[in-house]
This record gives structure tokens, C-alpha cells and sequence, in this order.
């Protein structure tokens, strides 16, 4: 991410919070300790998933969640 | 968001995850509705779990690729998806020969109303959420054990024209953000779903907006969004920056951050009062399968688009 620009902006313009931006962008994004569950390769694709599995002979593991588990909370 | 740091985090369910299966995730939403290969596929799964009859399919399913049922679970805990994981793979170990050679056929077409793609020539903004909190002076994401205190993340799609006309406001010295794309930000991206899945906003509810682009892509954005109860609402700033180059956005941060109070269906839980919630905006090159994955707020894709009230 540009941090720079956005930290330059913040400075330049009034905001209402007195922080150190780059700090609260650090605050916000995930840290590695969250991010460790995307060590494992998620496919998104059901049928992709099938294949692989038919060529690799091995299961499927699906996580279905209403809501996608990548992409909604 | 529990299961993504108790159990996708933990080392042996990784290793397991990583070396025995194929791993994959879905939408229940879609994946219940569909009406083509995939949800038919995923169905006639359903059918042969526990799942089997009930409205929501969520969970945690092991199959086989020509759609043997092998093992389920929806409990948050490293043990039992471990013990379901080793059963399935038991299961699978008795019946692996039978599939052997299976060739699985290429998908006939996706139903297109339960299946978004992003479209030719848009983009993807990734957009974090945290709930934050002041320690010792400075904001900080919330303790531990706190409900809510991981970053959730949604996707912001932008279409050609949009970029584009973002591109021209730009070069013409800048001006409001179009009407479409600000009011998608807000009804859609403005939301805590740091819980679970939130409502979107009505447009009744933007009590004032204002989310102008300069002449050098400088994004400055002020909010007041309440919910006509006053129970719900989210308040604040928004600073960040864009540029477009060759029609193509090239730049799109942002950082919002601003006092959000209340709760909705499925996002109970929340702190008491109105209190500090930040966001990211960040541009994605769009290569990662999981940046791909569409906007929460998409189901229904002309309201996503050209959202109207």
C-alpha cells in the first residue's frame, strides 16, 4: 500500500483524530498472527476444487459459510 | 472469523489441511441456490450430510470429487475439526480406490444470478475493518479476548467507466465522486462487520456526505450516517488518495476512521455507545483467487451497481 501518500494527505488536512496515520493503517490491517489461516492454499472454486482433487486422488475440504469465509467479515 | 484464527491457524490442522486435502470455500448464499453444475454438485453433498433439511448448509464438509459425503463438523475448536478431519480421511482411505482415474467433466455455465464475476476492465479495492479503541493516547486495535477485535475484510468493485470518469474528474481539478460509486462506498463499505454480516444503509439514513476527488486524486470525504431510530449509525472522515493512468486506477488508499454505534441482526455484540472504528481502502492487483471473491453487498448485483435507496 501507498502509505506515504495517505499519511502525507492526513497531514495536510484537518482530520479528528490527532494520531500517527501510518500507525492506525498498521492497526487496522490484519497482523501475520491473524493472517496465518491464508497459509493454507483456499481454492474458491467448487468445481475447480473437483478436479484437483480427481487428478491428486485426495478429499475436498469445504468451508461454507453464509457469507464468503474470504471475503464478508 | 473465530475459525479462521482457532482452527486455520492452528499448525496440525494446517499440516493436515495442507498435505491430505483439498481445500476450499464456498458461499452457502450461492452455493444454495444456484441452479447450475456446481450447486447442483454441492446439494446433492448437502444431501448426504447433517445439513440435509435445514435452511443454512454452513459448515464444514468433507467430500470426495465425484460428491461422496465423507465427514462434517460446524463446532469452533481445533479438536473436534481435527477428529472429524482424521475420521473423513479414514472414511476416504476405504473407498479412494473407487475414484481413482475419475475424470471430472468441465462446468456447464453458471447461473447468473447466484454467480458474480468481476467484470471486464474493473478493479478491486480491498477494504479492512477494525474496531479501535485509545490506549495510552493512541488508537489501537481493541485486547484480545475482545468480540470483534479481529479485521474483517470485503471487496470494493469499481467498473471501466467508473475508473474512467474518476480518471477525467481528476484531470478536468476534481469535484464530488460519482453519485453511483460514492453512494456503493457508503451503503455498502461503510458498514462494522467486524461480527458477522451487517445491513446495508438506506440512502434515507446518509444524513450528510460529501467525498470529493481533487486535481492530484487527493480523497477527502466526510459522513453522518444514522439509522432514523438513532440506534445505529457511523460517523467520520475519510483521507486517502487515487490516481488513474491509461483508464486504469493505479492508486485507490484510503483510510477512514470515525465513531460507528449499534448493532443489526447478525452483528450482535457490539460495545456499548458510539465508538472508534477504522478502514482501509487498499487497491488489489487482483491475482490472489481470494481477492477475487465479490463484494458482501453484491447478492443482488444491480442494487450493488447502481444502488438507489
Amino acid at each position: 500500500m501507498k502509505i506515504s501518500g495517505i499519511v502525507a494527505l492526513l497531514f495536510a488536512l484537518p482530520t479528528t483524530f490527532s494520531v500517527a496515520t501510518d500507525d492506525v493503517i498498521g492497526e487496522i490491517l490484519p497482523s501475520p498472527a491473524e493472517s496465518a489461516w491464508l497459509e493454507i492454499d483456499w481454492k474458491t472454486d467448487l468445481w475447480d476444487a473437483r478436479q484437483e482433487a480427481a487428478r491428486t486422488n485426495k478429499p475436498i475440504y469445504l468451508w461454507e459459510m453464509d457469507g464468503h469465509p474470504l471475503g464478508c467479515v | 472469523m473465530t475459525d479462521r484464527l482457532l482452527v486455520f491457524s492452528n499448525p496440525e490442522v494446517q499440516k493436515l489441511l495442507k498435505e491430505k486435502f483439498i481445500a476450499v470455500t464456498g458461499d452457502d448464499w450461492y452455493q444454495r441456490r444456484r441452479d447450475d453444475d456446481e450447486g447442483k454438485f454441492f446439494r446433492s453433498v448437502v444431501r448426504q450430510s447433517p445439513r440435509k433439511g435445514s435452511h443454512t448448509k454452513q459448515g464444514h464438509y468433507v467430500l470426495t470429487a465425484g460428491g461422496r459425503f465423507l465427514g462434517f463438523n460446524n463446532n469452533r475448536g481445533p479438536e473436534r475439526r481435527l477428529k472429524m478431519m482424521r475420521e473423513a480421511l479414514q472414511k476416504w482411505e476405504a473407498v479412494r480406490g473407487q475414484e481413482k482415474g475419475l475424470k471430472i467433466p468441465g462446468e456447464g455455465k453458471a447461473d447468473p444470478r447466484f454467480h458474480h464475476e468481476l467484470p471486464k476492465g474493473a478493479q478491486i479495492v480491498k477494504v479492512f475493518t477494525r474496531c479501535l479503541e485509545e490506549q495510552d493516547g493512541k488508537l489501537k486495535k481493541m485486547l484480545n479476548d475482545r468480540v470483534g477485535n479481529q479485521a474483517a475484510v470485503d471487496h470494493l468493485w469499481l467498473r471501466q467507466e467508473e475508473i474512467a470518469a474518476l480518471g477525467k474528474l481528476i484531470s478536468s481539478g476534481g469535484g464530488e465522486v460519482p453519485e453511483y460509486v460514492a453512494w456503493r462506498i457508503a451503503k455498502f463499505h461503510l458498514l462494522d462487520n467486524t461480527r458477522g454480516e451487517p445491513r446495508s444503509w438506506k440512502k434515507s439514513e446518509l444524513k450528510s456526505w460529501s467525498l470529493k476527488v481533487d486535481g492530484k486524486g487527493a480523497l477527502i470525504g466526510e459522513f453522518f450516517i444514522e439509522s432514523p431510530d438513532g440506534d445505529q449509525g457511523y460517523t467520520g472522515t475519510i483521507r486517502g488518495g487515487l490516481a488513474v493512468k491509461e483508464g486504469k486506477l493505479t492508486r485507490f488508499d484510503a483510510l477512514v476512521l470515525g465513531k460507528h454505534w449499534g448493532e443489526s441482526r447478525y452483528t450482535r455484540g457490539a460495545r456499548p455507545g458510539k465508538t472508534l472504528l477504522g478502514k482501509v481502502f487498499q487497491l488489489s492487483d487482483g491475482k490472489l483467487d481470494r481477492d477475487r471473491i465479490p463484494p458482501q453487498g453484491i447478492r443482488w448485483a444491480p442494487g450493488y451497481w447502481e444502488p438507489k435507496d
